[in-house]
């Protein structure tokens, strides 16, 4: 008869590489070897600018000595409306497949929520959210999506409704987009949807006339970014800080990154800053092998609409340079979300929640995302 | 005294799951129920071990997923 494992969990030390390579290639297929683990352990830490000298919190469940779950954080800094804090964003929630709703998440977040204060997650699976809350955790909302259809006729011809659908939607919807996606149906929707998509983009034109556009691998200098965040801030009651330089650390690694920068400037000044990138998987099975542009992250003054709208239009504009077959932007802030038809962005539904956990910082926990500035590069939400 | 067992054992499953008290709960495996994730499966253990007045070993919880298994497992645990 088999020993009975010795389950436990703890904090990760120094020694326990070799466990948590083992757990990496398990858990996600990654290259065990200790200096792709090393990489991994210290993408969110060295050169984060939010990072103390204990290094990055990881707590795991062990069953003798091989991991069986695990649950990181990225240090970060928060913005509460009049004051920036120190928090951290959760990150790497996983416990392998064997072991799934048993007592191994509920022993990893509850190990966690001995060394959190101020933290943030976002989160799409239920089971997680639940053991969020059920340490302290709100969740806060959804974040909207939005979607510029640059190709509508593949689009609707490839989309997998099903797959994209929370089960929860009126099947009305659901049965429209598989009509629409026979002949001549396809052709007609497609063809209704460019010529939209045309007049929108010639009326957005006009409005954001005079303003000047770039497109660069490196972000715009520390100062630009640094006038822009402040003026962001102080119009949002919540966000995670988006100084100069969290953006450089962020997008624009030293060994180079999948993000490019466009610039917005009125008379010379930044007013803009979109953050965008293309597709990081091209086999996502809900895509059908359509190719969707993101925009990771957007700095704007809420009330600077013009320049709001320059920069979706522009990054619209990068992604179709690149034929993609659409562009993606999540954001919280109900400003910019006001905008989003009359820029060609069609609201899809979301299913990331933006779960906080304010611990002893002394903010209140935001009653919903309206007044908040959150996008998918946030807490490293593009990777999901 | 299995039978004694049995019906706690319902009532618990129908309390931590939120069933009615009339539902059936004998066919019920982590794996295809909904309902059974890891914070329900806390709550259960959890709910057990103050009903029967025992601790249940959190490596022995891992293979308690299902009622069948947990009826076994109490049917041994419990004098």
């Amino acid at each position: 008869m088999n020993a009975k494992p010795t389950i436990r969990v703890a904090k990760l030390i120094d020694g326990d590489e070799s466990a948590l390579a083992d757990f990496y290639q398990d858990a996600w297929g990654a290259s065990n070897n200790s200096e792709a683990v090393a990489a991994a352990r210290n993408q969110f830490t060295v050169g984060n600018p939010f990072s103390d000298d204990k290094g990055r919190l990881t707590v795991a469940v062990f069953s003798d000595e091989k991991i069986i779950g695990h649950l990181s954080t990225i240090p970060a800094q928060l913005w509460d409306g009049t004051r920036l804090l120190t928090g951290v964003w959760l990150k790497g929630f996983m416990v392998l497949e064997a072991y799934r709703d048993g007592p191994i998440g509920y022993m990893l977040i509850k190990e966690m929520a001995k060394h959190l204060d101020l933290s943030g997650a976002l989160v799409v699976a239920l089971p997680a959210r639940r053991l969020m809350e059920a340490i302290g955790f709100s969740d806060v909302g959804v974040l909207p999506n939005y979607l510029s259809i640059d190709r509508p006729r593949r689009f609707i011809r490839s989309i997998d409704a099903s797959q994209i659908e929370p089960d929860s939607s009126p099947s009305f919807r659901k049965l429209t987009l598989k009509a629409l996606k026979t002949e001549p149906l396809s052709s007609l929707a497609g063809l209704m949807m460019t010529v939209a998509l045309s007049v929108c983009n010639m009326a957005n034109r006009w409005l954001t006339k005079g303003l000047q556009t770039a497109t660069s691998l490196q972000p715009p200098a520390a100062s630009e970014i640094d006038g822009l965040w402040t003026t962001l801030r102080n119009r949002i009651g919540f966000a995670s800080s988006r100084d100069s330089a969290y953006i450089s650390w962020r997008y624009a690694p030293p060994d180079g990154g999948d993000y490019e920068f466009i610039t917005i400037r009125d008379a010379g000044q930044l007013c803009g800053l979109a953050i965008v990138r293309g597709p990081r998987r091209e086999d996502d099975p809900r895509l059908g092998g359509l190719r969707v542009g993101l925009i990771a992250d957007l700095l704007v003054d809420p009330r600077h609409k013009r320049a709001a709208r320059a920069a979706l239009l522009a990054a619209r504009s990068w992604c179709r340079l690149r034929n993609y077959d659409a562009v993606l932007f999540t954001i919280s802030n109900n400003v910019l979300r006001s905008m989003m038809p009359t820029l060609g962005y069609v609201p899809v539904p979301g299913n990331i929640h933006f779960m906080l956990r304010t611990g002893n910082s002394g903010i209140a926990s935001p009653s919903g995302l309206d007044d908040s500035w959150l996008t998918r590069g946030d807490g490293w939400g593009d990777d999901i | 005294m299995n039978e004694v067992i049995k019906q706690k054992l319902e009532d618990i499953f129908r309390l931590v799951f939120e069933l009615p008290s009339d539902a059936k709960v004998g066919d019920i495996q982590q794996i295809d129920f909904d309902k059974w994730d890891s914070l329900s499966h806390v709550s259960l253990m959890s709910a057990i071990e103050n009903e029967f007045g025992l601790e249940v070993d959190i490596a022995e919880s891992i293979s308690l997923t299902s009622f069948e298994s947990i009826e076994l497992y109490l049917s041994r645990k419990v004098v």
